[in-house]
């Protein structure tokens, strides 16, 4: 297949074959120390070091335990089982802890919505555990350290005082999915009746739950079962990307796709969209359109689809308004929905008016694909999830009628998220109360702000969507000065109010222990069990049943009153840090948007069309303003967002909290109507402003080689077979493993025993990064900021290039992940004048860090760029206990040093050992899982070793789909991509090219 | 005899020469001695705990006190319970375990000073050594005959090396004494008559005695360990 590869607008503009120019990069500023000065001081300073320090070396300590902790033995990990909520998605995790302390999270394989895999959030939990910037004292008015005891007496007197009063407390939590914490929180209730509890969400989006509650009478949205699908028609629903669930999305969109043969079936992934998602760059097809017609668009599916059947006449009208260029592909959809009936769905984005949701849910129920077993499961749904403006509305009434007397921020911040009215509501309640992690805005604006322990250091349980149960078992003891979690303290707090609630409770785990006996009746020696395996699902377990009613459903589809005049923009979490609860983090500030590959910042997408429109570039400032507010964001232009769209990021512009999320990006929220996820109109006006954007996508180009292989479904099975671009050197395939030009400086070797090796299905992989997350806790690799990203001195060893083809209004997209490829040939090897990177009997390309001394030849030489060099000492930040985040089986890096992906050596040392003392020559197949590959939720990742016959690596080798990455430059990578197959007609593809 | 100038450049090259000699000779002298290497390093420790008397005189396994380094890649040093689990009736008043007491008691762990130390590049693991049969004293030295510990070799890159290529010249077989090997003949051969060889005085450590290892000894009924593997030599199996 003939194709043309660009990765930003600049690239595109460049690919014209009249304009040869190889435009370098605009030079950058120098350092404030000029290189003279530099060599002048440095020298300076060695000298004085030389002197100072004398050759003794200074005096280490061995410190052991005072008395030896029962099964730790110093050196060795420990496994446990524990959860992870991401909001109200629950994941089950296996920590490694090694001397006490957890050091990495993986996804528990026994866990349902896990498999064994993990999202970039679950990786990063972890950073945030040991981050420095967290509140460690209890701050009572201007007292920086007062006693919990003395805070909690202070907080029951004001309660007293509260309920003499007359008034209410509202207890504000964030959205969880735990049992146990709901039972709490009711029991609180039912003692103290002036108490009221209110799940104070960063954004609304219950709009599919709310339509679930009044359609089918389920108070809650589906969480999709994607492996039933067949055919997955997509409405800016971004389930392989901010969904809380995405992990469990991937895992079952891309087993659907991981074609061992072309006799495979795959399934099918339309995406209609304005904004350019990640699951739209994973779409087989992928319509551009404007939100105004997507009612139009579905109505006329679902009327196609009714026959002759009568149709609500609110469908009519709205099928009335599609755009004449979308009926025919309206007409081919509904086609090709019907032909796989009860096994296609269609999935709406949560931001979308109730209309476009009501029109989905009735293509998906007149298919057939709601109820049990099917695609929209009642089994499956979000727990907790809800409709939740109900009681937000009666928490606003309430605020306003001045019948609330204290309030307590639970893990949540409305001083940041919240709309203007509800945070001016908050200041007129006399007596705030935070419980936080962090001192945040919200805490920084409460009279008392009591720091709770992270999820890691508490006892907790979680439920998934389809109903089993984890327990968050702790794996540390609290770094904040042992003050418990949430729920510690609230028990406390009782407690001090009431010296008869709780009885016989001191903490949260009692309570939690107890509820389990009596609910679930577990006993001890299966609450041991459970804890081992961290799933436990209980018996009894009642599905809803499904009460339809076609009436509820019509009386849902109304004009949704999206206009298409105007620019209309939207403000959704962002892929690194969520809602902004990450923001703190520096490993996901640093993880490139998937999409755009932007870092450190938010911006103002905007379609080409647009930008030329409004006369825009990307790094111009704008300013959104929407009724009083505005928002002031610089603009990015994305290639395939429709036309009048904006598209921004939510989360950024956090003001207290931490020394990483301070000044990076601009809030976003004002632009939510009352909080909720919607589009709304703006206006937008240019300021003569410019602002710096960093992305890494320009970082290390490849110069328009055939990097990416691509071909169609029809195409593949075609007897010729697929067509690929055949590399520069003809009769240089190396499909059978047989190198036919025998062209190299090294003799050759064989590899005896084991030999190294990967595979990466392109067409598995989703681009979702939480390889890179997951990779960078393995391996102590450091962030360094926006200035030095910009600078192209990212430290990722693993990194995904996201790749596009067409034209730059509906583009499609090919994601690559990238590492080292340990290349037989390595180009690298030779060029080192010290022998620091060398070539392992095992075909490692290993780098031996003490032996470095920085001439940076290596990175120079090496074709596929995933070296990376310390210019600086970029581990910096050592404030306690952010040491004890690093893994202790990887050197952490000087500067001057050069790093890459080692294949994650440790671990494949580590099974060799266990082999070794099993007596076996060999690792086993599937005993080493490199950090990128044990994350990977699609499962796109397959290490092995390729000498073995038998292994799964060596087998996918052979699918004809694989391929080497620059292989006419026969430097022999090791690592071997199998091409990405769109499930689309060949005309469709042509059609995205010339559109 | 010549003209000035190659007169000159004579004497710059023989200059150059000797300097470079001279240079090599002084990195070489200092790179190689002990305050480099650290051979010799004998630091008191808070507590007076003399291997001599534990290991060499009363018998006591390095793995009763160090358990767990057939397992680990480090080996555990004894936590305070475990001194105490003899201490509480042997010498349980003695001044000298003053500490040790203290530290059973209140929970604060006893700071002993490292001995032996390898930068953090490197990633030496004691179980797979011990698992190849080695002993303890390849490395660490007569231990037994050391009243204070101290490092007995250099633990440089090139003493590792030597030892992976040939491991024949250097290993100390197994020794009942390490406690570490299965299959030892105990009983028929208690451990406090097994003769160690004549050694070096630990206190006056030489340069270069890992070059005159310790003669293996040789226990009639022992399994031979395993000699003839020899150590890997590529980078990444210690440095990653």
């Amino acid at each position: 297949m003939q194709q043309h590869l660009w990765r930003s607008l600049q690239d595109f503009a460049e690919l014209s074959p009249s304009d040869p120019r190889e435009e370098l990069p605009e030079p950058l500023p120098e350092a404030g120390v000029s290189r003279r000065q530099f060599l002048k001081l440095a020298s300076l300073g060695t000298a004085m070091a030389a002197i100072a320090a004398g050759c003794r070396r200074p005096d280490h300590k061995l410190v052991p335990a005072a008395a030896a902790p029962e099964y730790q033995v110093p050196g060795l990990p420990l496994f446990y089982a524990t959860a992870f909520q991401h909001k109200n998605a629950a994941y089950g995790l296996v920590a490694k802890c090694r001397e006490g302390r957890p050091i990495k999270l993986e996804g528990n394989e026994r866990h349902p919505m896990s498999l064994g895999a993990s999202s970039a959030y679950a990786q990063a939990l972890l950073y945030t555990l040991y981050d420095p910037d967290r509140i460690r004292r209890v701050r009572m008015g201007e007292q920086r350290s007062a006693p919990l005891k003395a805070a909690l007496q202070a907080i029951a007197e004001k309660l007293q005082q509260v309920q003499q009063q007359g008034k209410l407390c509202y207890l504000c939590i964030e959205e969880h999915c735990s049992p146990s914490y709901d039972a709490l929180l009711q029991e609180l209730q039912r003692r103290f009746p002036w108490l009221r509890v209110v799940v104070l969400p960063s954004f609304l989006a219950d709009t599919a739950a709310t339509l679930n509650a009044e359609v089918l009478g389920i108070p809650a949205e589906f969480v999709p079962h994607l492996g039933r699908a067949d055919y997955i028609l997509s409405v800016e629903a971004d389930l392989l990307g901010i969904d809380r669930y995405a992990v469990w999305h991937t895992h079952n969109f891309a087993q659907r796709r991981r074609m061992r043969s072309r006799q495979d079936t795959m399934n099918r992934l339309v995406a209609v969209e304005a904004l350019m998602t990640l699951t739209g760059t994973n779409a087989d097809l992928r319509l551009r359109m404007h939100p105004a017609a997507f009612e139009g668009f579905l109505a006329s599916i679902l009327l196609e689809l009714a026959r002759s059947r009568p149709v609500p006449e609110p469908v009519r009208q709205a099928a009335s308004r599609i755009p004449a260029a979308y009926a025919e592909k309206a007409q081919q959809i509904a086609q090709e929905l019907l032909r796989s009936g009860e096994r296609a769905v269609v999935l709406v984005g949560a931001h979308l008016p109730r209309t476009v949701h009501a029109l989905a849910l009735a293509i998906s129920t007149a298919l057939g694909s709601v109820g049990e077993g099917k695609v929209l499961d009642p089994a499956y749904t979000l727990p907790n999830s809800f409709p939740k403006e109900p009681e937000l509305t009666r928490f606003r009434q309430d605020l306003r009628e001045g019948r609330v007397g204290a309030l307590f921020f639970a893990n949540v911040n409305p001083e940041y998220s919240a709309d203007w009215e509800l945070q001016r509501l908050i200041a007129t309640v006399p007596w705030r109360i935070a419980l936080s992690l962090y001192h945040d805005e919200t805490a920084a604006n409460c009279w008392i702000h009591i720091p709770v322990a992270h999820s890691l250091e508490s006892w907790g349980d979680v439920m998934a969507a389809d109903g089993s149960l984890s327990v968050q078992q702790p794996l540390i003891a609290p770094l904040n000065e042992g003050i418990g979690s949430v729920q510690d303290v609230l028990i406390l707090l009782a407690q001090q109010l009431d010296a008869s609630a709780f009885a016989g409770v001191k903490s949260y785990y009692d309570f939690l222990r107890q509820r389990w006996q009596v609910s679930y009746g577990i006993t001890d020696v299966q609450w041991e069990n459970i804890l081992r395996e961290g799933v436990f699902a209980p018996p009894r377990r009642s599905v809803p049943t499904l009460r339809f009613s076609a009436a509820a459903l019509a009386a849902a589809i109304s004009p949704s009153g999206l206009s298409r005049e105007g620019l209309l923009a939207v403000a959704l979490p962002a892929y690194g840090i969520y809602d902004g609860s990450f923001a703190n983090c520096a490993w996901l500030q640093e993880l490139p948007d998937p999409v755009s590959k932007l870092v450190w910042d938010n911006v103002a997408a905007m379609s080409p069309g647009t930008a030329h429109r409004l006369g825009l570039a990307t790094e111009d400032v704008v300013q959104l303003r929407i009724g009083d507010v505005s928002v002031k964001l610089p603009v990015w232009v994305q290639p395939g967002m429709a036309d009048g769209v904006i598209l921004t990021q939510l989360g950024y512009g956090r003001r207290e909290g931490g020394e990483v999320l301070k000044g990076v990006g601009q809030n976003t929220y004002p632009l939510l109507p009352q909080g909720r996820l919607s589009y709304v109109t703006v206006s937008l006006e240019p300021l003569r402003e410019r602002y710096l954007l960093v992305t890494t996508q320009h970082h290390a180009r490849l110069h328009g080689r055939p990097i990416v292989r691509v071909t169609t479904l029809a195409e593949y099975r075609s007897p010729e077979g697929p067509r690929f671009e055949e590399p520069k050197f003809p009769g240089y395939p190396s499909l059978d493993g047989q190198y036919r030009i025998p062209l190299t400086i090294v003799p050759p070797y064989e590899y005896k025993g084991h030999r190294w090796g990967m595979v990466i299905d392109m067409n598995a992989c989703t681009g979702c990064g939480a390889c890179i997350i997951a990779c960078q806790a393995e391996n102590n690799i450091p962030t360094v900021g926006k200035e030095e990203v910009r600078r192209g001195r990212e430290m990722h060893w693993i990194r995904i290039d996201r790749y596009y083809l067409g034209s730059p209004d509906a583009p499609r997209v090919v994601h690559q992940p990238m590492l080292c490829q340990h290349c037989e040939n390595a180009p690298c090897e030779n060029v080192c004048p010290v022998a620091a990177t060398t070539h392992s009997p095992e075909g490692l390309n290993e780098m031996t860090y003490n032996r470095c001394v920085g001439t940076r030849y290596c990175l120079n030489n090496c074709p596929y760029k995933v070296r990376r060099f310390n210019f600086l000492d970029y581990h910096t930040d050592r404030r306690p206990p952010k040491e004890m985040l690093f893994n202790p089986d990887v050197t952490v890096r000087m500067r001057g040093v050069m790093e890459k992906c080692t294949f994650c050596v440790q671990r494949i040392n580590e099974a060799k050992y266990h082999a070794k003392d099993e007596g076996r020559e060999r690792v086993r197949d599937g005993e080493v899982l490199t950090a990128c590959q044990q994350a990977c939720p699609a499962g796109a990742i397959v290490f092995g070793d390729m000498n073995d016959p038998q292994s799964k690596v060596t087998q996918l080798r052979q699918n004809d789909r694989g391929y080497h990455v620059l292989e006419e430059l026969n430097v022999r990578p090791s690592v071997t991509y199998l091409a990405k197959v769109w499930n689309a007609q060949p005309e469709e593809v042509s059609q995205m090219r010339t559109a | 005899m010549f003209t000035p100038s190659v007169d000159r450049r004579i004497k710059h090259i023989i200059l150059g020469t000797a300097g470079t000699v001279l240079t090599a000779a002084v990195v070489t002298y200092f790179g190689m001695h002990n305050r480099v290497t650290d051979v010799g390093y004998r630091p008191q420790q808070p507590v007076p705990f003399s291997h001599k008397l534990h290991v060499g005189e009363l018998g006591i396994k390095c793995t009763y006190c160090h358990a767990g380094v057939e397992r680990s890649a480090v080996s555990p040093i004894p936590t305070a319970s475990s001194c105490m689990g003899c201490h509480t009736v042997v010498r349980a008043e003695s001044p000298k375990l003053a500490l040790v007491r203290e530290a059973y008691e209140t929970g604060k762990p006893i700071e002993w000073r490292r001995v032996h130390k390898l930068p953090d590049y490197v990633h030496f693991n004691h179980a797979r050594h011990i698992r190849a049969g080695i002993d303890c004293a390849s490395c660490h030295g007569p231990v037994e005959r050391m009243g204070v510990v101290s490092q007995v070799a250099p633990l440089s890159m090139g003493w590792c090396l030597d030892c992976h290529r040939n491991p024949e010249k250097h290993i100390i077989p197994a020794r009942p004494i390490s406690g570490i090997f299965t299959g030892l003949p105990e009983q028929e051969q208690p451990v406090r008559t097994v003769k160690l060889a004549e050694s070096w005085p630990v206190t006056n450590p030489s340069y270069g005695m890992w070059q005159t290892p310790v003669p293996a000894q040789v226990i009639p009924g022992v399994p031979t360990p395993k000699l003839p593997g020899r150590g890997p030599e590529n980078c990444s199996s210690c440095h990653y």
